[in-house]
């Protein structure tokens, strides 16, 4: 399997939106992108319009849904949820991710030795 | 994956709601920056500040909506449905155009779906059969011979079957018609004999019962018979405890094994199976090839592959035989094309090339008319470019515009097609039905819709293609600052629509040469017999059956003289005659013969002749004059000395400047044992064939003197020829209770029947021939329209300053005959390479007819120069007051 730049970057995205779903409930745009910053400690400044497309991708997938609700001052916004699909695809990636990482973390380690 | 799927699934959905959908996401947005100032204004900004940076971190609202709607659809796809809705509001609003435009194109593809369906049935599936791909005939080829009839000797046969490895279920076949009798009124049915393995090898099962088994077909068990579903229906009231029934089949009792259903025939004009009982003389038979074979290729087996296998055994067997089987090889032949009706190949390619003209004249109509259009949009056209349109996109949406026309073209010509094809199936005389393979197959299927749907687009992407080109550079400030005037198109504009003209004319030229030349020899075809009065000559036919009754010549005989006997007792009828086949009657029995004391003419240049066995009267009924010499009489018979009349054809090719009277002639080579047959007469010649060039030398034998065992009568009737039909019958059945006869009905049927091949073609070449010619006109007279409306100022100009209506006539209509004159130049030679390929095709038409040629001509001349006139009658109307205020 081979996989462009942005193909990588865009899945990771994807994931940390799958993750955050996960774990914090039915999110609107602002909210995830917001969480997702939050807890990069701000390291990860992304252009917050990047998440609609993510968005976009995994509501075409299928692994999360869209329902319009109210925020929290009373607008209307469209919240975000993921599905039993997008459940079953996280935990996969996640994994995938983990691996990958940890090999890629074991030859840098390599590296830097000799 | 699933994925895959599901995210097709949501681009699809996204199509059939863009507005929605983007307000949606509008207001997602709001939402996200209203929340993002709050936040920011909450941290000490102030609010405008706040609102800058809040749409800054979004990153650019307006990008982000268009992206969003680009990953949400498929963009070309809604592009697409873009120009579908532009087109369709540009067509509505110039419903004239629309209509031309469509009728015309309609014309052109109906035409073609029609003669495509006919072609297909004819070419592409003339049988159908499940694993057709799979079937191919064999048969032996002399070599040096180019003989296309291919059959096998029995003795060979048994050997390939015994010896290949390449081929499955190799069966054999033979032909015979039967008599069949005991049920209803005696028959004559379309037999074979077929090997057992016959229907494995074709694939089909039968509608009930059962086929041959092996052992049925050995000499002694061979008394059984399969019937086919339309015999089975007309002859036995579609008995369904048929099977174990007995039936007579020349005389001998046969027991019915199974129906076969219709549409697995084959071949195509059978009517009932019998098994190929061959005797133990016929298995050693090698000399006589009159077998057909066909087989099914084995799995993996290439035809190439079998034919290299089929011609090893062949040589192995001429070594083992050289006195049967030197020189001869093995041919492998897909099935296919051995089922197709011979000769049907070129006269489609004929007609697909005729309608297919039409469609080219029906393209150069249409896309003349885009142009004018298109001239007329050039500022509309030039705004969407100065706008920022792409020229891509530009003349994507006017080949759109001109493929989507030619998609209501198909949509209306798919109803032409269905009319046409109405016609020509209702046309068809049902009992002919069955001898052309593939008739039965003709119908706008699947195939035909997307062949119409494939010709649309193409029509539409080749009329639209040169309007949408000159379109491509559209010089915008010379459009935009042209004003408040018209363009008149510019010169590259109309080169190309005066080129559109001239093929248009050329085009028409050759289809109307093309289609008086085949009416013509029609009807010249029809004409050749009137002066026999083929309308009042009721004609039958008869097979003796081959049993013991017949087997003596003098019995044939017989059963002749006394059948002409009750036939002339019949009230009605004032003489009767018979003949081995009448003219025009499908019929053909032509061989070699030999004169007395000449050389044995060269191989290749032998003295062929129609070969006619006749009762004395045949010329006297049939109204031929006699012109030397004596006619046969009573006397001829079995123990006199064979004589034989010459046709004067024949007589002036080997006799140019003495009398043939007296001479001798025989039937086959100089060394043939055929006794000497001495001439007594010259007669009037009489064409026999109509695929002959002109009538063929003929030779006449009387009938007593070689009966042979298939006849033909005539009655020539006082009155009305069909009210004899029955009495006739029964004339018959008083000779032989069990006798059938067959194609009961007058001479002028028969040959109306048998030249049906040939009316066809006349009748849609002359079709193609009109259509042309209209479709032409009308192109003509809109571009003459088009032109006077756009020089409508310049007359008026003409006019003020003293042109008188004449001159002005001459200046339109001269460029009108100029681009006829052009058009003509570039036909003609295209006209008579046309009129030599139909030369080719069928005898009757002469490529050197000019009265043909200059008649269709002159029509076409007649028909564009009217086309012309009414367009100028516009030009010497103009008022010059109007005229210079013409905008």
């Amino acid at each position: 399997m081979t996989a462009s730049k942005p193909d990588i970057l865009q899945g990771t995205l994807d994931l940390m939106v799958l993750k955050t779903l996960q774990a914090m409930g039915p999110l609107h745009g602002y909210g995830i992108a917001r969480r997702i910053e939050q807890i990069s400690e701000d390291a990860l400044q992304v252009n917050q319009g990047t998440i609609y497309a993510s968005l976009l991708r995994l509501i075409q997938k299928g692994w999360i849904s869209a329902e319009w609700g109210a925020s929290e001052n009373n607008r209307r916004a469209k919240f975000y949820s993921i599905t039993k699909i997008g459940r079953k695809r996280l935990s996969v990636g996640a994994a995938n991710w983990e691996r990958i990482s940890g090999i890629v973390g074991r030859v840098l380690q390599i590296a830097d030795r000799s | 994956m699933l994925d895959w799927l599901r995210v097709s699934v949501a681009k699809i959905q996204a199509l059939f709601s863009v507005r929605h959908l983007d307000q949606e996401f509008a207001e997602e947005l709001q939402t996200h920056v209203a929340i993002l100032t709050e936040e920011n204004i909450r941290e000490g900004m102030t609010p405008e500040e706040a609102a800058r940076n809040a749409r800054l971190r979004l990153g650019g609202l307006t990008q982000l909506r268009e992206a969003h709607r680009e990953a949400r659809g498929l963009p070309g796809i809604e592009t697409f449905f873009q120009d579908i809705r532009y087109s369709l509001r540009m067509l509505r609003k110039n419903p004239g155009f629309t209509l031309v435009a469509v009728l015309t194109l309609a014309c052109g593809i109906g035409a073609n779906a029609a003669i495509f369906s006919m072609a297909q049935g004819f070419l592409l599936k003339p049988l159908s059969l499940p694993h057709l791909d799979r079937l191919v005939a064999i048969g032996e080829l002399e070599e040096h011979d180019r003989n296309d009839t291919i059959r096998a000797s029995p003795a060979n046969y048994l050997d390939w079957a015994a010896q290949t490895g390449t081929l499955d279920f190799i069966s054999a076949f033979d032909w015979e018609s039967v008599n069949l009798s005991g049920v209803g009124t005696p028959q004559v049915a379309q037999g074979i004999h077929v090997s057992s393995d016959f229907f494995a090898a074709l694939g089909v099962k039968p509608l009930f019962g059962r086929t041959f088994l092996p052992e049925e077909d050995q000499p002694g068990r061979d008394q059984e018979v399969v019937l086919t579903r339309s015999l089975w229906e007309r002859q036995f009231g579609g008995d369904q405890n048929i099977v174990g029934k007995s039936v007579r089949i020349n005389g001998r009792s046969y027991a019915v094994l199974g129906v076969m259903n219709d549409d697995c025939k084959f071949p195509q004009t059978v009517e009932l199976w019998l098994p190929l009982a061959l005797d133990s003389e016929a298995r050693h038979n090698r000399s006589d090839r009159y077998l057909q074979v066909m087989a099914h290729l084995r799995a993996g087996v290439s035809r190439s592959k079998a034919e290299a296998e089929m011609s090893t055994i062949a040589r192995r067997l001429s070594d083992l035989y050289p006195q049967t089987n030197r020189d001869w090889t093995v041919q492998v032949v897909p099935l296919r094309d051995y089922a197709i009706f011979r000769g049907s190949a070129p006269f489609m390619m004929l007609m697909m090339g005729a309608t297919g003209f039409v469609l080219l004249i029906a393209c150069a109509n249409v896309a003349n008319l885009l142009f004018v259009r298109a001239t007329g949009r050039q500022r509309e056209i030039a705004v969407r470019a100065a706008l920022g349109a792409t020229r891509w996109r530009l003349a994507r949406q006017l080949l759109s515009e001109s493929v989507f026309l030619g998609l209501l073209g198909a949509g209306a010509g798919l109803l032409i097609a269905r009319w046409a094809i109405y016609l020509i199936l209702a046309h068809m005389p049902p009992d002919l039905v069955r001898f052309v393979a593939g008739w039965d197959q003709i119908r706008l299927d699947g195939t035909v819709f997307l062949f119409a749907l494939a010709v649309a687009t193409a029509a539409g992407i080749l009329a639209g293609l040169a309007p949408a080109f000159h379109s491509w550079r559209p010089d915008l400030n010379a459009v935009l600052k042209e004003g408040a005037r018209t363009s008149s198109g510019g010169r590259s504009s109309h080169q190309l629509r005066n080129a559109f003209v001239i093929a248009q004319v050329s085009l028409a030229l050759v289809l109307t040469v093309g289609a008086g030349l085949m009416v013509r020899s029609f009807r010249e075809l029809l004409d050749t017999n009137r002066r026999f009065h083929p309308e009042t000559l009721l004609t039958l036919r008869l097979v003796l059956p081959d049993s013991p009754a017949y087997k003596d010549p003098h019995h044939r005989a017989a059963f002749y003289d006394q059948t002409l006997k009750e036939f002339d007792t019949l009230p009605g009828v004032r003489s009767a005659a018979l003949v081995t086949g009448f003219p025009f009657s499908g019929l053909m029995d032509s061989g070699t013969f030999s004169i007395e004391g000449r050389p044995p003419a060269t191989p290749g240049l032998q003295n062929f002749a129609v070969l006619k066995d006749i009762s004395p009267n045949y010329f006297q009924t049939m109204g031929a004059a006699l012109i030397q010499g004596r006619a046969f009489n009573d006397f001829d018979g079995p123990d006199s000395t064979p004589v034989a009349l010459i046709s004067q054809r024949l007589a002036r090719l080997h006799w140019p400047s003495d009398r043939p009277l007296g001479h001798r002639i025989r039937i086959g080579q100089q060394d043939s044992s055929n006794p000497w047959l001495t001439i007594v007469g010259v007669v009037e010649d009489i064409k026999y064939s109509w695929s002959a060039p002109s009538p063929e030398p003929a030779v006449y034998r009387p009938y007593r003197q070689t009966p042979q065992t298939y006849m033909a009568f005539g009655l020539r009737a006082a009155g009305d020829p069909n009210s004899l039909i029955s009495a006739a019958r029964l004339a018959v059945a008083r000779v032989s209770p069990d006798q059938p006869i067959f194609m009961v009905e007058t001479l002028d049927r028969a040959i109306r029947e048998n030249t049906l091949p040939i009316a066809y073609v006349a009748a849609i070449m002359a079709v193609a021939g009109l259509l042309a010619l209209l479709l032409a006109s009308v192109g003509v007279y809109a571009v003459m329209a088009y032109s006077v409306a756009e020089r409508t100022h310049e007359i008026g100009i003409r006019m003020v300053v003293g042109a008188k209506p004449a001159q002005i006539v001459q200046l339109v209509l001269g460029r009108g005959a100029m681009l006829m004159f052009l058009g003509f130049a570039c036909g003609l030679p295209c006209a008579f390479g046309l009129a030599r390929l139909e030369a080719s095709l069928f005898y009757g038409v002469r490529a050197d007819d000019f009265s043909t040629l200059s008649l269709a001509s002159v029509s076409l001349a007649l028909v564009t120069l009217l086309a012309c006139c009414i367009a100028v009658r516009r030009a010497t109307r103009v008022d010059p007051m109007v005229a210079l205020r013409y905008e």
